[in-house]
């Protein structure tokens, strides 16, 4: 007779020691030896191709029954491999609405065929389901993309786990977040084991709230009030763009100005927004119940747009860091077919994204606002590592500092139960940050326990043992054959990591059958480019650069 | 061949041949319907699903918009 326990093991890579993306597996087994299983994301890493000859590596994907904490790549871009690799696989998607949406949009971008669809669970905050015998709570957080879930799992041994996902701990501005109460409730039940994301916690502090974003975006409004402005964002982080939004409306109310009038320039951002709208998300909607203000939000592309004064414009445009394809590279190349600088009122570009440290992004995105300045852009960019300044800051992170850490802490400590009290383990971060993380709760009077990847978390009658053995860590290695990331050719090599070399080897190039449709070209009629623009935007973005502005969010 | 519902990566290019500068912000269910059903190569008379359509419109707004 088996023991029965939980476990709970990093199949990617929460701690950034060379494994793909986020990706976590919690399993019971039973008293007769039998398991289950569920998985809680599935992400990529982005490989510097130069200099590995991998484009970038997922997660392994072990169970069909895979919760999503929230949209972004690191945590759900391998699943469409997967897919892939497996199309035959019954998949099932837990997740937030506005996730699903998304990941629908994304998988139709890569043409993904219909009857291939993982089949998608919406989960709210306050409805517990069962998966594969598990029983899970889905729990808000504040993340940079909205929608963002932590899970609360509990085995059928009564054992409860809860992954945090990506999170800070100040208020959302779109759908539902943080809420200290909340997550009271959540401790006071008893959790086991807590896992925690780590990736800024030796940054002091609180993380500032989006509310910050907006009081420096109206001192922005009230600094260039006739000017036309473009503001560069990243699409599926849609919490700034709300609180560009609340800003536009505010600035309005107090100024008894008509509000100005937000354009979408480029796919991201369409889709995005009417990812938003069908999740009951709408921006324009959460606007008016919250000022009273009706902002509108149109298509660069619509003639209503067009109809709008130049000083009522704020273009929203995607490129922060000098993609190529970008609209807001377009328009420093005078060939955005929607936004030029206009003649009669002054030009503001708002890249509300500093510059990421990595390959020549500083160059590129420098020879960027250079050529914009050149066409008549002001240009603003915040600066990376600066001090927040109350209203003059209009960029924040989505992840929590030491300050977010703390407030946890506290939360746990007032709220378990004496006789249940949680561990407490830093995930998602270098072995700086996990440690830094760690130290937090320790040092209020927490317990932490530390894990690389492929290490599991067992709790067996309460206990919770790290295994002192590390399993084995697997990665897929993706490689785009054609170098073009509009008509790509991808080679899969499953990879082991060796502990005695500390090396990745490769393990078997796995067969499969191609199912996903690419892009013909760049939009008909009306498109550019082709494969070498494709190529070239793939190059400049450097895959340590994406890696990196993925902790940025 | 004739296009059918499923077909929806083909049915976005053909789209975005028959109407390239349209704006797809917004546009109801309805348009859509009547947009594909416009289409010369298009022959399925059955009725899509709510899956059907938010493929075919995420997919045209892919090819529809160079900027990304």
């Amino acid at each position: 007779m088996a023991e029965k326990r939980t476990e709970f093991e990093s199949l990617g890579g929460n701690n950034l020691d060379g494994i793909g993306g986020n990706a976590k597996k919690i399993t019971y087994t039973a008293e007769d030896g039998s398991k289950k299983s569920i998985q809680i994301d599935c992400g990529m890493k982005f490989s510097e191709k130069a200099l590995t000859g991998v484009d970038n590596y997922i997660a392994p994907l072990e169970c069909d029954d895979l919760l999503i904490t929230h949209a972004h790549a690191d945590h759900i871009a391998g699943i469409i491999h997967h897919i892939q690799m497996n199309p035959e696989r019954p998949l099932n998607i837990y997740a937030d609405k506005f996730t699903h949406e998304f990941m629908f949009a994304e998988m139709t971008k890569q043409g993904l065929p219909l009857d291939n669809m993982p089949t998608f669970h919406d989960v709210k905050d306050g409805e517990k389901f069962m998966v594969n015998g598990f029983e899970v709570e889905p729990v808000p957080v504040t993340h940079s993309a909205p929608g963002a879930i932590a899970f609360v799992v509990e085995s059928p041994d009564g054992t409860r786990l809860m992954d945090m996902g990506d999170f800070k701990t100040t208020p959302v501005e779109l759908g539902k977040g943080w809420e200290d109460a909340r997550m009271a409730g959540v401790f006071a039940k008893g959790i086991d084991v807590c896992f925690c994301d780590s990736t800024s916690t030796t940054s002091k502090e609180v993380t500032p709230s989006y509310e910050a974003v907006t009081k420096g975006f109206k001192k922005i409004l009230r600094e260039n009030p006739n000017a036309q402005m473009m503001v560069g964002t990243i699409a599926r982080s849609a919490q700034q763009m709300m609180a560009d939004v609340i800003a536009v409306a505010e600035y309005a109310k107090e100024t008894g100005t008509k509000p100005r009038t937000f354009i979408l320039d480029g796919a991201s951002l369409v889709q995005v927004n009417n990812a938003l709208n069908k999740s009951g998300l709408s921006m324009t909607k959460a606007c008016y119940e919250r000022t009273g203000v009706h902002v509108k939000i149109l298509d660069a592309k619509s003639p209503e747009a067009r109809a709008v004064p130049p000083q009522e414009r704020i273009y929203m445009v995607t490129g922060t860091q000098g993609e190529e394809m970008a609209a807001m590279a377009r328009v420093s190349r005078g060939e955005n077919r929607n936004i030029r600088p206009s003649r009669t009122c002054p030009n503001l570009c708002v890249n509300q994204q500093a510059v990421i440290p990595a390959g020549d992004n500083q160059a590129i995105v420098d020879e960027m606002m250079l050529a914009l300045r050149d066409q008549g852009w002001k240009t603003m960019i915040p600066e990376r590592g600066a001090p927040f300044v109350e209203g003059e800051t209009y960029y924040v992170s989505g992840h929590g500092r030491a300050g977010d850490m703390e407030k946890v802490a506290d939360i746990a400590a007032k709220n378990s139960p004496a006789d249940r009290r949680c561990t407490f383990i830093g995930i998602h971060g270098d072995e700086t940050q996990t440690h830094a993380t760690e130290e937090i709760f320790k040092s209020k009077g927490e317990k932490v326990e530390h894990i690389t990847n492929a290490q599991k978390v067992v709790v067996s009658k309460g206990e919770v043992q790290v295994s002192p053995t590390i399993g084995k860590a697997s990665r897929i290695a993706v490689i785009d054959d054609n170098d073009d990331f509009m008509n790509p050719d991808f080679r899969y090599i499953k990879q082991a990591f060796n502990p005695v070399s500390k090396k990745w080897e490769d393990v078997k190039k796995i067969d499969y059958e191609k199912i996903l449709v690419a892009k013909n070209d760049r939009g008909g009629k009306g498109g550019h480019g082709g494969k070498k623009k494709g190529n070239r935007r793939h190059r400049d973005m450097n895959p340590a650069l994406m890696q990196k502005m993925q902790k940025a969010r | 061949m004739a296009l059918q519902w499923k077909d929806y990566c083909e049915i976005a290019d053909a789209l975005n041949e028959a109407y390239p500068d349209m704006a797809l912000t917004d546009m109801p269910d309805e348009e859509l319907i009547r947009l594909v059903k416009s289409l010369p190569d298009f022959d399925d008379a059955g009725d899509p699903d709510e899956t059907v359509l938010s493929a075919i419109w995420n997919r045209w707004v892919y090819v529809a918009y160079p900027e990304g």
